[in-house]
């Protein structure tokens, strides 16, 4: 057999030391020739040839200066003449230069030689793509090419260090002979057969590199620097398992991969030029020359041809660091905006909870040691997310007969299958597993992880349970399941798993916080309290920090919980030095002390914190009690005493406007009037507004205003005292802030005539201030013409369009005016350009936008629209709900554990916020109005009694039916529109995951058209209440709807709890009564036929909660006008239950409506319900009393526009009733 | 008007702020984590019912290159239009700032501001000792320059030393015994 003749082509630093080895391998085996070719390029060096010196001295002097080569080592200059004879060709060029010295060699080498590759990097494919430089030696030369890739610096190499390497080839027959041609006692060889792979992390890792030379550079230190190369070959696995599916994960943790990165990014050029990149700001080219003898840098270019792949496959988002160092690397981007590209990398978001499973235990129906081993491949590639691998994988099980129905392979590729977002299939194949092996806990911990991924916690639960019943003690599974159960609340089973888990891991931190919070959460403060002493006796901690300061305050929270005062002020005292946060300190310690009565050291405490922040209030409420000041006296002179040293704290001089009285009050408030009117302070009114409860300091504000405005334009001066005393006059600007305030003042009266008139005033004296036109805006708010007020706020907007909040409160006015595109339109300076301020909007979770628009469109009867906005809103309390699963871990690593305890609390009770509220009540209405006047299938068969219409009332309902044509066509595209949407978005879903993220379920397109046709009003009803039963039963109105849900549903038992809830809050509230008469009702219709025990029950309750027994509805009504015969709405109420229950009554009804007309309770709001009332007929048909009505209330509300006398419709002033302009 | 450190509860009303006055907005997740990572360092400012009528949104960051320790950032601070003039904003950030300085050893704060915002840059450079540090390009989604600022801590911590410093003045022999200021006199 003849020798095998090798070539090195190529001489640079790495070439020449692995010319070394080869060398003397060559020289030292049997089976090689001696002579090596080595290709050089010819350089000139101080006037001699490269390929002289080698030849002559053994020493490439320029790139490997310092090591003798061995003689058998021949330099050639050119390459046709170094490869023509070689067997085997070892390529070690700068990659750039393979296709020219390809193209050179071509057909003037052996057919039968093998390339070996040694080159790092890619070259872009003709059309976009990368090309592995092993397939374009292939490709030219027709001969199979192999790989040597790992952690081997050159110089270390040369120097006959330690290290290892790995040899990719496909071909059996060759490992033994490259390998030999290699392996040296201290360069060992390992063959691998994934040479695509080998190869690849050979280039991937130099883009990593510059990475971490980056994190150097910029000194960022040794954790980012980890965190920036494990980070690196998650991306390097991942774009191994996208672009060359079919590699082995474990080709990663060969020397090629992970020790090839570790060096590189420690040790290598790469990694060198790019600290120097960010230190010295020089180009890389620049570097280049003066770092590396101009030879190029591997990781730039590589971090281009992997930016241009990612580019075509719109993947750069998924890979972010690989494109931010390219963004370096090109200048697009700063280094210093590194870590920021890769804070919310896709490793931290999918990693929220582990998806390991674990199998520790044997399994209940084992597989042979074959399909074992390949099962166990396939968990692997699940954790990888390598999800093509694990389903060609299961495959390889399922399709042997004997295993077709292996429980544990066909649920673990449900699982993967569901990544892949085939969610039905995957399903299907879980429970099938699952069927199949009902004792195995793999089954039942995929079934967890698929129903949580559906995010139906409640099911995952169960399956977690069932997993730990097989096996009790597998962390992985309990760990999950503590998350699910304390994101569901389920207090008992979370402090269960905490032990669990305590017992099992007890040297951990968290297992000892968990453990005590468990039963902190249940209030057991004892049991938590000494968990938490034990942990901290246990901890020797050398510096106090941030974590252990937030873990005293934590403990301190359990012991004040507990009631043990005592012990929690001790335990203050004790540890106050190692607390950080002094003012939350003090601010416990002075609670405790005024709680245990010891007054005089909480007053110390508290005069620091008014020291450390003089505008809150609190702090001097607890001052002043601390003091035991109660005489208004005493502490009106403390805050004068004061006052020298907190010049500028609001609350100074604010809070003693509370306490003052009479005279005091008087004296008190002139001065802090004028003060703030010379300044001219904006929010003065809203300042001392909550002073107008009390109707004595309203009197004083208005005389001493009064009093102003009489002095200010004859005198200049606030009053005649003041003239008289000498001072300087008041600025001319004096005279608006008091108009301004005048004008707040009777409007908050409701005086919309003074008001205005002030306002006007105002707006004379100084036309451009922009609080006026908002002012004026608010008073005909308040008048009743929303038309004026949102043209008001449009005027004030268009004089500072830079600023939001004025557009915002614009934009609030003309949804008030039910201009809803308006509204939008004017949002939309504001928003996101390119998407609809709607949609930007609904993204940003705008939710007073989105009330609005839901009772916009409730007001004009468009039921699937006001629905849609509601279910929004409602969706966005679910995501804030689910959002605080990242926090669970997150908050006990950080250990601020007082504000996450905080979190926890109030995620219960979220949908108690006024947000929910609102947007629950409104869809409950439309619900309701849906039930009980359902719309058509298709809009246009609505036929209304058209005979007895006058031809003019007939033109403007066949108007209307056009319009509602026209908008049932525009729904129905837009249906289309969004289902189509939908396709596509799914579609992008699925796209997406088969890269990686086991996504949420896709949330159902809202449709309005769908929405106001629901199946079941009622039941989607219940869905907007139950939160509010549960959360807002201190407001009347929760059980208000509860009775209007269930009256249809006729519940006579869940009708009577409500009004009895009711009752309980507000006997006299006026709705109520309409509920109860209308429940007495229904009793004396449908009582009789109830079944029995509901009869025993309702009699029983009625007898002793609500006091209608035996009463007809009449004597209830009388009894109730004459209780409540100061409020109109009792008087409307009453009304109306005289009416409904004889149109005999109709003449008492009207008197009292008009008699409510007079009382100081009647409102505009009153005044509008009536009016609607009378219009619909709902006291019969009575034209006179209308306009007998109508006169009464144009003169109580001169600019309400609902009461003016009807114009035609084409005025601009009409407020839209139905959709867009016309 | 009441100026406190937030609590979790308040957050949703600071989004609710933040969405009426500017133009940066975020979601409720993002709120969340920086109550529950830096729970000292967000403060609001309410009125006499309890709405919310500014904020200061902050938090930690890493050191820059060649620093040692961290430094604060103001992620977000607003005062409703109709409460501005009252000095809110100024109050707030010098609350956010002694938390910066007590619990994380903060030796400055940063932020951004619009390049076209001058009233908060006036704001921030006369009222509060901000420093521009550099002008950030495009930094905003609409394409608009920020300005990139500093204020030295320096002189916060000391007058968060002098408040503490002037505690034994409370507790009797002090400065201040010899006034009529009796609140002083009491003490444990």
């Amino acid at each position: 057999m003849s020798k095998t003749s090798v070539c090195i082509v190529g001489s640079g630093n790495w070439g020449s030391a692995i010319a070394k080895i080869v060398g003397v391998n060559a020289k030292r085996l049997p089976q090689y020739e001696d002579r090596v070719t080595m290709y050089v390029f010819e350089e000139m060096i101080e006037g001699k040839k490269l390929t002289e010196i080698i030849n002559t001295t053994h020493e490439n002097v320029k790139y490997l200066p310092g090591h003798k080569l061995p003689e058998n080592v021949v330099a050639v200059p050119d390459v046709v003449e170094a490869a023509k004879d070689a067997d085997i060709l070892i390529f070690v060029i700068p990659h750039q230069f393979i296709k020219g010295l390809g193209a050179q060699m071509v057909g003037k080498i052996k057919s039968s030689a093998i390339g070996l590759s040694l080159i790092k990097g890619f070259d872009v494919a003709e059309g976009g793509g990368i090309e592995l430089i092993s397939h374009i030696i292939t490709r030219h030369l027709q001969i199979p090419c192999a790989v040597l890739m790992g952690a081997n610096l050159a110089n270390e190499v040369a120097d006959e260090k330690f290290c290892e390497t790995t040899i990719g080839v496909k071909d059996q027959k060759m490992a033994p002979i490259l390998r030999d041609l290699f392996q040296t006692p201290n360069f060992r060889v390992v063959v691998s057969d994934d040479v695509d792979a080998v190869e690849i992390c050979g280039a991937l890792k130099n883009i990593v590199a510059c990475g971490a030379g980056f994190v150097d550079g910029l000194g960022l230190g040794d954790n980012t620097k980890a965190a920036v190369i494990r980070l690196g070959l998650m991306e390097m696995i991942k774009f191994v398992d996208v672009f060359y599916p079919g590699s082995k994960l474990s080709t990663f943790f060969e020397s090629c991969g992970v020790a090839d990165l570790i060096t590189t990014c420690y040790g290598g050029r790469n990694r060198k030029c790019s600290e120097a990149f960010v230190k010295t700001g020089k180009s890389i080219s620049e570097l280049e020359k003066e770092m590396l003898n101009g030879q190029k840098l591997q990781g730039p270019i590589t971090a281009e041809e992997v930016n241009h792949m990612l580019k075509t496959k719109n993947m750069e988002e998924k890979f972010p660091l690989f494109t931010a160092i390219h963004r370096i690397c090109t200048g697009q981007i700063k280094p210093t905006q590194l870590i920021d590209c890769i804070r919310n990398h896709p490793e931290h978001m999918n990693r929220r909870l582990s998806d390991k499973i674990t199998t520790r235990m044997p399994s209940s129906d084992p597989l042979p040691p074959k399909e074992n081993a390949i099962f166990r491949k396939i968990l692997k590639c699940y954790e990888m997310k390598q999800y093509k691998n694990g389903l060609k994988l299961a495959k390889q099980i399922l399709s042997n007969p004997k295993y077709t129905e292996h429980g544990e392979t066909l649920a673990m590729k449900g699982l993967t299958l569901n990544c892949l977002g085939r969610k039905d299939e995957a399903y299907d194949h879980v429970r099938r597993g699952l069927r199949n092996d009902l004792k195995s806990h793999v089954c039942w911990h995929v079934y967890g992880l698929l129903q949580r991924s559906d995010k139906k916690y409640d099911e995952a639960i169960k399956c977690y349970r069932n997993a730990l019943k097989w096996e009790k003690d597998n962390i992985q599974i309990l760990r999950d399941l503590s998350l699910l159960q304390i994101q569901m609340g389920d207090l008992e089973g979370y402090r269960e798993t905490r032990h669990q888990l305590f017992k099992l891991r007890p040297s951990q931190h968290a297992s000892w916080i968990g453990f005590a919070m468990s039963y902190h959460l249940l209030n057991d403060f004892e049991t938590a309290n000494s968990i938490l002493e034990t942990f901290r006796t246990s901890q020797t901690v050398e510096n106090y920090d941030y974590k252990h300061s937030e873990f005293l305050l934590y403990q301190n929270q359990v012991l004040q919980e507990s009631g043990d005062l005592e012990k929690a002020l001790k335990h203050l005292e004790e540890h106050q030095t190692q607390i950080l946060d002094k003012s939350v300190v003090k601010e416990t310690h002075g609670e405790l002390c005024l709680k245990m009565k010891r007054f005089d050291a909480a007053v110390p405490l508290f005069m620091d914190l008014i020291r450390r922040n003089p505008d809150n209030s609190k702090y001097f409420h607890k001052y002043l009690e601390a003091r035991q000041l109660t005489d208004s006296a005493q502490i009106i002179q403390f805050y004068k005493e004061i006052a020298a040293e907190f010049p500028s704290s609001l609350c100074v001089q604010r809070l003693p406007l509370d306490i003052a009285q009479g005279n005091a009050f008087e004296g008190l408030m002139n001065e802090y009037l004028k003060k703030n009117l010379r300044k001219g302070v904006p929010p003065l009114f809203a300042n001392v507004r909550s002073l107008y409860v009390d109707q004595s300091k309203v009197a004083i504000i208005e005389r001493l205003l009064l009093d102003y405005l009489a002095n200010l334009p004859s005198i200049g001066y606030f009053t005649k005292a003041d003239q008289e005393a000498g001072m300087a006059r008041e600025p001319a600007s004096a005279l608006l802030w008091t108009y301004y305030f005048l004008a707040q003042h009777y409007d908050y009266q409701r005086n919309s005539l003074k008001s205005l008139e002030f306002v006007n005033l105002a707006i004379e004296h100084t036309p451009t201030l922009i609080e006026l036109f908002v002012a004026k805006g608010k008073i005909y708010k308040h008048s009743g013409d929303p038309i004026e007020a949102y043209r008001q706020l449009d005027e004030a907007q268009s004089l500072d369009t830079a600023d939001r909040y004025i557009n915002s409160k614009c934009a609030k006015y003309m949804l008030r005016a039910n201009k809803i595109k308006d509204a939008e339109e004017m949002c939309s300076k504001f928003t996101r350009e390119g998407v609809s301020a709607m949609e930007n909007l609904n993204e940003m979770q705008c939710m007073w936008f989105q009330t609005e628009c839901a009772l916009a469109y409730q007001r004009m009867g468009q039921w699937g629209d006001a629905l849609k906005k509601c279910h929004e809103i409602d969706r966005h309390f679910a995501e804030i709900i689910e959002d605080q699963f990242d926090f669970h871990t997150y908050c006990m690593r950080k250990m601020t554990l007082r504000s996450y305890v905080d979190l926890l609390r109030l995620e219960n009770r979220l949908r108690d916020h006024p947000f929910y509220f609102r947007a629950a009540k409104c869809a409950i209405e439309v619900y309701l109005k849906l039930f009980d006047d359902p719309l058509q299938a298709d809009s246009l068969t609505e036929e209304a009694d058209i005979e007895n219409l006058s031809p003019a009332e007939l033109k403007k309902l066949r108007n209307k039916q056009r319009k509602a044509k026209k908008k049932a066509e525009l729904e129905n595209a837009q249906a289309a529109k969004a289902e189509k949407k939908k396709e596509q978005y799914n579609k992008s879903r699925q796209q997406q995951n088969q890269d990686g993220d086991p996504e949420a379920p896709v949330l159902d397109e809202l449709i309005p058209e769908k929405l106001a046709r629901a199946e079941d009003p009622l039941g989607k009803a219940i869905e907007f209440l139950k939160p509010l039963q549960l959360l807002s039963r201190g407001l009347i109105e929760t059980h208000l709807l509860t009775f209007e849900i269930y009256y249809r549903k006729n519940k006579l038992l869940i009708m009577l709890q409500a009004l009895k809830r009711a009752y309980a809050i507000d006997s006299n509230n006026a709705t109520l009564h309409g509920c109860i008469v209308r429940f007495i009702k229904l009793l004396g219709k449908c009582l009789a036929g109830a079944n029995e025990y509901v009869r025993i029950v309702i009699q029983r309750e009625i007898e002793t909660d609500l006091p209608i027994i035996g009463k007809s509805n009449k004597i209830v009504n009388e009894e109730f006008i004459a209780r409540n015969k100061d409020s109109a709405e009792a008087l409307i109420a009453g009304a109306r239950v005289y009416y409904d229950d004889s149109s005999d009554n109709k003449t008492k009804a009207i008197e009292l409506l008009m008699s409510s007309t007079h009382l100081k309770s009647f409102t505009l709001s009153h005044a509008q319900l009536i009016y609607s009332l009378l219009k619909n007929g709902a006291f019969g048909n009575n034209e006179s009393d209308t306009e007998k009505f109508l006169e009464r209330c144009r003169e109580l509300y001169p600019i309400a526009i609902d009461f003016k006398p009807f114009t035609n419709d084409s005025t601009p002033d009409k407020i839209e009733t139905n959709d867009e302009n016309a | 008007m009441n100026i406190r450190c937030a609590k979790p509860e308040d957050l949703m009303n600071m989004q609710h702020c933040n969405l009426l006055c500017l133009p940066e907005n975020y979601q409720m997740k993002y709120y969340f984590y920086h109550g529950l990572t830096w729970p000292q360092l967000s403060y609001v400012a309410e009125d006499d019912k309890g709405n919310i009528v500014g904020y200061v949104l902050a938090k930690m960051e890493e050191p820059e290159p060649g620093e040692v320790s961290k430094h604060g950032h103001i992620t977000s601070l607003a005062v409703k239009r109709p409460f501005r003039r009252l000095g809110l904003a100024q109050k707030l950030m010098n609350q956010a700032s002694y938390a910066m300085v007590e619990c994380f050893d903060a030796h400055y704060v940063s932020l951004h501001v619009r390049k076209s915002n001058r009233a908060a840059l006036n704001l921030y450079t006369n009222s509060l000792g901000f420093k521009i540090l550099e002008i950030e390009p495009k930094y905003y989604a609409d394409g608009e320059d920020a300005y990139s600022m500093r204020r030295d801590l320096t002189e916060i911590a000391k007058t968060l030393d002098r408040i503490d410093g002037s505690l034994p003045a409370l507790t009797g022999r002090s400065k201040k015994e010899h006034g009529h200021h009796k609140s002083d006199g009491h003490c444990c």
